[in-house]
């Protein structure tokens, strides 16, 4: 593994993503299984919640 | 504002941890970064033409290493990999030699040579090129188990339909898949879930399946040992110059080119979850062999 060093090589990065230890909580080992041992149908990383941008300006 | 994330009544939990919430990928480009490394041994030996014969050898030891892309999710960290490079080859050894074949009138052998059996036999000259390189490295590129294992194949036990040892790998577990097949060494066992039990009729056959949402791999994407085929190809030619008068010269020309017909094939599937996982593709990448003779008349 390197450092990020800048010889002007190219490539897309994504600067939108979510911090890192939410992304381990919400898609991770300790969250996902029910009870009985069965996954949940549906990760909460998934999960569909109502969208508040909705009544935004178009 | 428009688009998805602005007109549906329901979004995902994930999509709502987004630094800025509106917005799915915001890519940014032109951020500069990354290296490779190129080393190499280079030998080069050269016969000038003396008594008929002329070669020039050339060998290229050498390693190319590349630092251009990420490891593992991004999200997990922008970690560049310090893997070989996408050209890679080893070695590369290519003679290219000329013979002037001494038979005929002048020469060391036939000196006595009678003029008419001199026109058939006499001056002929021999050149060929010959190159043999190693294959360029197989890239893995899909996420799986892995043994941590050598996986590459002696020789003798490779072929088309298997060019590494496949068995050191295992895809990772959907939905349906029954993971009590799974090799101990996977590890799947010790994961919470895996004692899971599916009821009858219930689409979910595991409890670990989810675990490998938040995978971040740690082997290499490319390795020395498993390659591509190499490239090995002899290209030979005869020719013979004739003076058929002062003014007008004649010269044929009987070229072969992958003279042995050696093939050269693509690279190996290198995705766990196929069901061609480590086979080649029977098409073949060089040309066949060529053969090819030729009348050149300069007047």
């Amino acid at each position: 593994m390197g450092t990020i060093q800048p010889y002007n090589i190219t490539q897309g990065l994504n600067e939108n993503l979510p911090p890192y230890d939410l992304w381990q909580k919400y898609l991770g080992v300790q969250s996902v299984f029910d009870a009985a041992g069965r996954p949940l149908d549906t990760l909460l990383w998934n999960t569909l919640v109502p969208n508040p941008s909705r009544a935004w300006p178009t | 504002m428009s688009g998805s994330p602005s007109t549906n009544t329901t979004t995902t939990v994930h999509q709502l941890l987004n630094n800025v919430k509106i917005l799915d990928t915001m890519t940014m480009n032109l951020y500069p970064w990354g290296t490779n490394q190129y080393d190499a041994m280079l030998a080069k030996v050269e016969h000038r033409f003396s008594k008929g014969f002329a070669v020039i050898n050339s060998f290229t030891w050498s390693k190319l290493f590349e630092d251009t892309s990420w490891t593992g999710p991004e999200i997990a960290g922008r970690k560049i990999e310090h893997k070989l490079g996408g050209e890679d080859r080893p070695f590369h050894l290519s003679i290219a030699p000329i013979w002037q074949i001494p038979i005929g009138r002048k020469q060391a052998l036939g000196k006595s040579m009678p003029k008419a059996l001199d026109f058939v036999v006499g001056g002929w000259q021999l050149s060929g090129q010959f190159n043999i390189q190693s294959g360029v490295p197989v890239v893995f590129g899909t996420d799986s188990f892995f043994s941590g294992k050598n996986f590459a194949l002696p020789k003798d036990q490779q072929s088309l339909s298997k060019w590494f040892d496949t068995a050191q790998f295992q895809r990772f577990p959907d939905k349906s898949a029954d993971i009590t097949t799974y090799p101990a060494w996977t590890g799947v066992m010790s994961l919470p879930g895996a004692s899971y039990k599916p009821a009858a009729g219930d689409a979910t056959k595991n409890g670990v399946y989810q675990d490998f949402a938040t995978y971040i791999r740690n082997y290499p994407t490319r390795w020395s040992s498993v390659r591509a085929s190499r490239t090995n190809n002899l290209d030979l030619g005869i020719y013979k110059n004739f003076l058929v008068r002062e003014r007008l010269k004649t010269q044929f020309r009987f070229e072969t080119y992958n003279t042995f017909n050696h093939a050269r094939f693509a690279a190996p599937n290198s995705d766990p979850t196929s069901s061609s996982f480590g086979v080649v593709g029977a098409s073949q990448q060089n040309a066949p062999r060529t053969v090819q003779m030729a009348l050149k008349i300069s007047f």
